[in-house]
């Protein structure tokens, strides 16, 4: 059995690291408020960038545009992981590195046995795990979401872009933690290219449009501006979604910390209540032994 | 809803939105020169470059704000400017 200073100290390291949790889960949950209001402020300008590719998708030949219409030779895929910067976030990012190896493995085993499934990593902790692995890897962007920048997702989309525009590969998918509620992080693998226009149903809006330029040149400068907005809105989800792990995992660790210094202290009440105890016998035996002797 | 004069103007970014309200008219960089719309524009979809977006609102005053490239979208008095970056400026 432990001793009582053993458990003494025990139970002191267990409340500091009981403090380092809490205090982390509470910058976590601040975090996850600020993350969560830019995520919702992203959105208008995403739908309404998206119901503006749409309606210019209509009305033009998408199969003269690579990136909105998929090629039938599919060869080559690229695979772009998105994970967390840092760890202490439950299984945020061991979830999302098993999904992405998945993906790779069944999905497109095919293009992997035939090295053609490369990765491209976004987030220090995937850039770590993949880089110890075989997989081809195209491009590592770590630690982005220190300072999340608009440039950084225009920086990552033009990247996959540059790789699908030039046939290096012919299909680029995302996979990438969605933030659905703060108890759920869904994991999700979206196509990034080729671009599926959004099947819009027509609006009140949807009368005869005057371009300016025309669709062809819009459609140019149209596509890298989606793109880029559809790597931020992966970033903010994800960014999320890290903060609302790591609440949840540090609340988790919080309360495991209370439930081990709950035990600790019954065990270390014992002992010294068993050490009194001894003392007491061992002083009523020594007066004993001198009454007898007298 | 607008009133008699104006129509509904909104300029988002991807952090936010710049504006949101009436106004009279509107003043853009087009790609192809500068344009000017006014309520019960015909519906239109145009590129904008770098530049100044001047504003009229309906009491008079007016606002610009320096806009990078993006894309201006008008129909059924509903305007919408996406822009990159959107910086009031005085």
């Amino acid at each position: 059995m432990a001793t009582i200073r053993e458990l003494r100290t025990r139970i002191k390291s267990v409340k500091s690291t009981q403090q380092v949790t809490k205090a982390m889960k509470m910058v976590a949950a601040a975090k996850l408020r600020r993350a969560q209001e830019r995520a919702i402020a992203a959105r208008p300008y995403s739908y309404k960038l998206k119901e503006i590719l749409a309606s210019v998708a209509r009305r033009i030949d998408v199969s003269a545009y690579p990136a909105l219409s998929s090629r039938k030779d599919l060869k080559r895929v690229l695979v772009v992981i998105v994970s967390a910067d840092r760890g202490l976030c439950g299984a945020f990012n061991s979830n999302i590195i098993k999904l992405g190896r998945e993906t790779i493995e069944t999905e497109y085993s095919a293009y992997s046995q035939a090295g053609n499934a490369k990765v491209m990593t976004v987030g220090r902790r995937s850039s770590d795990f993949f880089a110890k692995l075989t997989y081809p890897i195209v491009e590592a962007f770590p630690n982005v979401f220190n300072k999340l920048d608009f440039s950084s997702a225009k920086a990552i989309a033009e990247k996959a872009a540059s790789l699908y525009m030039s046939g290096e590969v012919d299909k680029v998918v995302f996979v990438f933690n969605e933030f659905k509620s703060v108890l759920a992080p869904t994991l999700r693998v979206e196509t990034f290219l080729p671009i599926t226009p959004p099947a819009t149903k027509p609006t009140d809006a949807a009368g005869d449009y005057i371009f300016e330029p025309a669709p062809d040149e819009i459609i140019n400068q149209l596509v890298p501006l989606y793109l880029a907005n559809q790597v931020w809105r992966i970033m903010l989800e994800s960014n999320a979604a890290e903060q609302a792990a790591r609440m949840t995992a540090m609340e988790s660790a919080s309360d495991n910390a209370k439930e081990i210094i709950r035990t600790l202290s019954i065990s270390y009440n014992r002992a010294r209540q068993a050490a009194i105890t001894k003392e007491i016998i061992e002083i009523v035996s020594g007066a004993n032994a001198l009454q007898t002797e007298e | 809803m607008a009133s008699e004069k104006g129509f509904d103007l909104n300029i988002v970014t991807p952090v936010a939105s710049a504006f949101e309200g009436e106004v009279v008219s509107v003043t853009l960089p087009g790609t192809e020169g500068q344009f000017q719309v006014l309520k019960d524009h015909a519906a239109l979809l145009a590129g904008i470059d770098k530049g100044k977006v001047k504003l009229q609102l309906p009491d008079k005053t007016e606002l610009s704000f320096l806009v990078s490239g993006g894309f201006f979208e008008v129909s059924n008095n509903r305007a919408t400017l996406l822009a990159e970056s959107a910086e009031p400026m005085k």
